[in-house]
């Protein structure tokens, strides 16, 4: 396995790789923040093989790889929750940013160049979509071709925003006016999708059948601090895993509702011996993900087993979860608050840390 | 008596201001963050706050005037609305910007080096506790690796031009600007690992100098043996017979004056009688050329072992240098009264290898010639006149004498900032701690001070008893103390960076703790959940337990000022804050009490499964535990009912509904508001086809809640029942199905 630090001019919220596309280099999207002039932006960076490594590899600082800005745009607000997903069609690149006074922006770029000049390009925004922040977003294809955004909050409010060709339209799912709070969603389906957050463990719901959500997992599980994200498998879309407070995380089956399978967490109100899950981390568990490389190259996991999950914390670690041990890839002095896997081969990881720096790691496959 | 601003330079300034752009050069100009509405009587006021890192916040509130209304209490601000009495704010960027190093290169350079700091304090209690598991590795050997982790974080080492591991590529500028780029802070941080803390250096000072020198000599001073073979590798690329010039003969002497044997052997390899077309005709000359370098690559070197590759020969036990050094040195002097010079046609050769004959020979007056800064002449010095001489003691006298002849020849080449690292480096060359540690100081930032002191403190008793013991004039601690304070105080001043102080903060025994709580009371928690919990994540890094529940309660009271009352409860819970516990409780009852609206009961649903059963201590929200339990229960009936299982189970589900029913129906325990819909909930149960699960006592019970609802409905007080529930779920047929059950009830007793 082998690990870059490239350093970056400001501050990373959030980093994403973007589908791939031919002909243009590898892109990844990324969500920063200027600590100085304190204002946000949405940045296109390729990853490059840096051409002066041949002869300068008596450096040990000097990455081979560099982060090219392709391009760069302005964000009316600071990200707390990013996402990147194609349109149906493959014609756009769908890159949302969600943030902490509550609004919502979508920018639409070309699939075939994502990163042409189009300084003018302004997203479309939905301003005061939740009170408060917006904790939890995900995109995907909806109904009709139109991608379909669900945002959370910590409000306990659940939006369906449909991203049209020049606006976006707002439908509220469902408002419990505060008396819980989402932390993170995920869609399982195109008419079904979790969400999670703080007490509420995760619930399962579906537009077909509005009003409240149609499953419901245990509360119990998961660390004080609630759950801060989860996702649902791409092809079992009945197993969601998710990650929390105290290095909590529990994967959940929507064949057995009433159960949360522990995966890794050191949570004493369990009532299980530590030994039969791994202590992953100690704090909090940021980002979770299933591994995708195992599904690419169409590969099982045992029947009745967790995949391969992919977690982060607040501790600097980086580890995959599977069959009840954890491998540690990283541990940073310092928090690793996200990550990205590859979509192609899932081999390549971004990282983003507690400063001014993003950490590529290429695991062998 | 002048003022301040009058006497004082720079125009009273201490911290220089930073512009804001190159237009506007006053500081009027800074931006406005906000506009503040104020009702502050009295004169102007000025508020002073700061900012995250550098920036000052100034608050500026103008004088109130007199509202022309002040008979109007609810009416808008008058004073706003004619303009007046408002108040500004603005943020004024303090502090110069460092051209060199970014702020985001500061910030990793902090991140990079916080582990190896933490990582030596822990090694530090390891030793204090159990002081024989520690026996075998000595304590600087701890420090050398912390140094060793430090240094490799302020950026990779470098190498003078022209070495080895650079002549395979061709010299491109960048390969020069990142040398350039090596700051003067890493140079001076391995200087004093060499004389701090490395133990084994004693024995191969000199080489350990000249392997410093070949790292930072470019560093030094912009007029030194680096800028001269850099210009000297840029003109050799169109040079076919370098010889020619006097310039490579000066580059390959200075080159071997301070040992950079490699540089040496390479360019003498350049010297035009190599080439095809001429090694018939200057057979000689080239002959001496290779005897010369074949000479430099057999030079006896005291030292464990030399880099692969790099000519010269390594030692490690001196009676065997010794015996080598002078085999080697009397083959030199040999070639010295060699026949063949007198063969040699080529005069620049000639005298440009007789000079690297003196200088092998330690020549005084060659080496003199040969280096620029005095360090390179000191280390030419220790290389080739006193290659045996143990120098620890002397260094510093050594020094000063190269000094001394160095300045006399050129005085005027020196800027101010040079000049302190000549006294820093004479000062670390004299094992003087306190002008190192006042000319740190003075050159570098808390970061560098912070750090170094566990250098300093390694080996030397004496450095050690000067930073640790506790003084009087600075509150009662250590200097070792108050350095990293200052440094933590860097960090905990911006947002970035304010997680690592605690790492600091911790290793700071006397007021290190009370700042800790101070840094995590002041985050502003209530912005992010996000910040919040990182800072409990330092509380319980630290086992800081009443910073932690003051955490939970600041941001369970935001939230549950904002509406997230789940939010708010947890958070409250995590707090153990029963006090604003109940009080929330109350709250939350009348205010789904009184509301009108037939789904509240579902939207409690939610928060009772939040509030886990702690909340049984409530009075307030207990019902509500209650009212889920025999929710669960009829849930239960129902599915069972639908599997169609033996009757005896279902009997005995639905008698545990029936519990749940009758304890929600107790006095004073649900709010009047709900009786109707549990009340409705319960003909289920009442109607129960098998027998009848309540019996008549407890069938009275219900009847007696009915007659009440009944008597207020007939009186119109039904507070906070809708009235579309009254048509809903008629209250005849709780009664019937009541009155059913009663009967049913007598039968069987």
């Amino acid at each position: 396995m082998e690990i870059w630090r490239l350093p970056q001019a400001q501050y990373v919220d959030s980093v994403r790789w973007l589908p791939p596309s031919p002909g243009s280099p590898r892109l990844l999207a990324l969500a920063v923040w200027d600590s100085l002039t304190r204002k946000p932006f949405l940045q296109l960076k390729a990853l490059e093989e840096n051409p002066e490594m041949v002869e300068q590899q008596q450096l040990q600082s000097s990455s081979p790889w560099l982060l090219e800005t392709q391009n760069s745009w302005s964000l009316p607000a600071r990200s707390t929750t990013f996402k990147v997903s194609p349109s149906e069609d493959h014609q756009h690149t769908v890159v949302a940013s969600a943030s902490s006074v509550g609004s919502l922006s979508v920018f639409l770029l070309d699939a075939m160049n994502p990163s042409a000049d189009e300084a003018d390009l302004s997203p479309f925004t939905c301003e005061k979509l939740h009170r408060g922040a917006v904790a939890g977003l995900d995109i995907q294809r909806g109904r009709g071709g139109a991608p379909d955004c669900i945002t959370v909050g910590i409000d306990g409010k659940i939006n369906l925003v449909k991203v049209g060709q020049s606006d976006l339209q707002v439908k509220c799912v469902h408002d419990n006016h505060g008396a819980l709070s989402y932390a993170a969603a995920c869609w399982g389906s195109p008419v079904e999708f979790a969400t999670a957050g703080l007490g509420s463990g995760l619930q399962w719901w579906d537009l077909r059948r509005p009003g409240n959500a149609v499953a419901q997992s245990p509360s119990k599980g998961v660390g004080a601090g609630g759950i801060h994200d989860i996702d649902v498998h791409p092809s079992r879309k009945h197993l969601c895993v998710a990650g929390g407070s105290a290095g909590s995380v529990v994967a959940w089956d929507m064949r057995r509702q009433q159960e949360l399978i522990p995966l890794a967490g050191a949570i004493p109100s369990m009532g299980r011996s530590a030994l039969e899950f791994p202590i992953v981390a100690e704090s909090e568990i940021w980002e979770v993900k299933f591994d995708p490389a195992l599904y690419e190259r169409g590969l099982m996991t045992e029947v009745g087993k967790v995949p391969p999950v992919f977690v982060c914390s607040e501790d600097g670690i980086l580890a995959l979860l599977q069959g009840g041990e954890a491998e540690c890839l990283l541990g940073e002095p310092c928090a690793i608050n996200g990550f990205d896997i590859d979509p192609e081969v899932g081999s390549d990881i971004f990282c983003a840390l507690e400063h001014e720096s993003i950490l590529y790691l290429k695991r062998p496959m | 008596m002048p003022s301040f601003a009058a006497v004082a330079p720079n125009g009273g300034a201490l911290v220089p201001l930073q512009q804001q752009g190159s237009d506007s050069s006053d500081s009027s100009t800074a931006a406005v963050l906000h506009t503040v509405y104020h009702r502050v009587q009295g004169a102007p006021r000025i508020l002073v706050s700061w900012g995250h890192g550098n920036c000052l916040r100034l608050s500026y509130l103008q004088q109130q005037h007199k509202p022309e209304n002040e008979a109007n209490p609810n009416g808008l601000q008058p004073a706003v609305a004619k303009g007046n009495g408002g108040g500004k704010v603005v943020e004024i960027e303090l502090g110069k910007k460092d051209e060199n190093q970014t702020l985001a290169e500061k910030r990793r350079i902090a991140y990079a080096s916080v582990q190896a700091f933490a990582y030596l304090q822990s090694q530090q209690l390891m030793q204090i506790e159990a002081p024989s598991r520690a026996y075998g590795t000595d304590w600087w050997q701890h420090v050398l690796e912390y140094s060793h982790s430090i240094s490799s974080a302020l950026g990779p080492s470098g190498a003078p031009p022209g070495s080895a591991s650079d002549v395979s590529s061709d010299p491109s500028k960048a390969r020069l600007i990142c040398y350039y780029q090596l700051t003067t802070v890493k140079a001076i941080w391995d200087f004093l690992e060499v004389f701090y803390v490395d133990k084994n250096a004693a024995s191969w000072l000199p080489e350990r100098l000249v392997d410093w020198l070949a790292s930072y000599d470019g560093v030094l001073s912009s007029a030194t043996l680096f800028s001269k073979l850099a210009n000297l590798q840029q003109k050799l690329l169109n040079l076919r017979f370098p010889e020619d010039d006097e310039e490579y003969w000066d580059g390959i002497a200075s080159a071997l004056a301070v040992g950079w044997l490699d540089i040496v052997v390479n360019l003498l390899r350049m010297h035009g009688s190599y080439q095809h077309d001429q090694i018939d005709n200057r057979a000689v000359e080239n002959g001496l050329v290779e005897t010369i370098a074949v000479l430099i690559s057999k030079m006896p070197r005291l030292r464990p072992s030399l880099p692969p590759g790099s000519p010269g020969q390594a030692f490690n036990f001196k009676p065997e240098f010794t015996k080598a050094w002078e085999r080697w040195r009397s083959q030199v002097a040999k070639l010295d009264a060699s026949m063949y010079w007198g063969e040699c046609n080529h005069p620049e050769t000639l005298q440009g290898l007789k000079k690297l004959v003196k200088i092998l020979l330690g020549s005084i007056d060659d080496l003199l010639a040969a280096t620029s800064h005095w360090i390179e002449l000191l280390v030419a010095h220790l290389l080739h006149v006193q290659p045996f001489s143990k120098v620890s003691e002397g260094l510093a006298s050594y020094a000063i004498k190269c000094m001394e002849s160095r300045t006399s020849s050129n005085i005027d080449e020196s800027a101010s900032t040079e000049d302190r690292l000549q006294e820093l480096m004479l000062a670390i060359l004299g094992d003087d701690t306190e002008v190192v540690i006042a000319e740190c100081s003075r050159l570098f930032d808390p970061w560098f001070m912070a750090h170094m002191i566990e250098l300093l403190t390694a080996k030397s008793k004496y450095a050690q008893t000067l930073l640790r013991e506790e003084q009087h004039t600075l509150g009662g601690i250590s200097l070792e103390e108050l350095h990293r304070l200052f440094y933590s105080q860097v960090l905990s001043s911006h947002q970035l960076t304010w997680q690592l102080a605690p790492v600091y903060l911790s290793a700071c025994p006397r007021q290190g703790l009370g700042m800790l709580e101070t840094l995590l009371i002041k985050q502003p928690v209530s912005n992010s959940d996000r910040l919040a919990l990182k800072a409990l994540e330092v509380t319980r890094l630290y086992d800081l337990k009443a910073v932690a529940t003051t955490i939970h309660r600041v941001v369970g009271v935001h939230h549950w000022k904002h509406g997230h009352k789940g939010a708010g409860i947890a958070w409250l819970q995590q707090a153990h804050d029963d006090s604003r516990l109940s009080a929330i409780a109350d709250e939350l009852l009348a205010s789904y009490s009184s509301k009108i609206s037939g789904c509240s009961l579902q939207n409690l649903e939610g928060l009772v499964e939040l509030l886990g059963p702690e909340l049984h201590a409530m009075q307030g929200l207990s019902f509500l535990h209650r009212y889920s339990e025999f929710k669960a229960g009829l849930q239960a009936t129902q599915q069972l009912r639908a599997k169609n299982p033996d009757p005896q189970k279902l009997a005995d589900t639905g008698r545990q509904a029936a519990d749940s029913l009758l304890q929600l129906l107790k006095p004073q325990v649900t709010p009047e508001r709900f009786w109707l819909p549990i009340l409705h909930d319960s003909v289920e149960l009442l109607e129960w086809p098998e027998q009848p699960l309540l019996n008549v006592s407890e069938t009275h019970l219900l009847l007696n809640r009915l007659q009440e609802l009944l008597l207020s409905k007939v009186r119109g007080d039904l507070e906070g029942i809708n009235p579309q529930d009254l048509t809903r779920l008629p209250l005849e047929r709780v009664r019937l199905a009541l009155a059913t059950n009663l009967g049913r009830a007598m039968l069987q007793e």
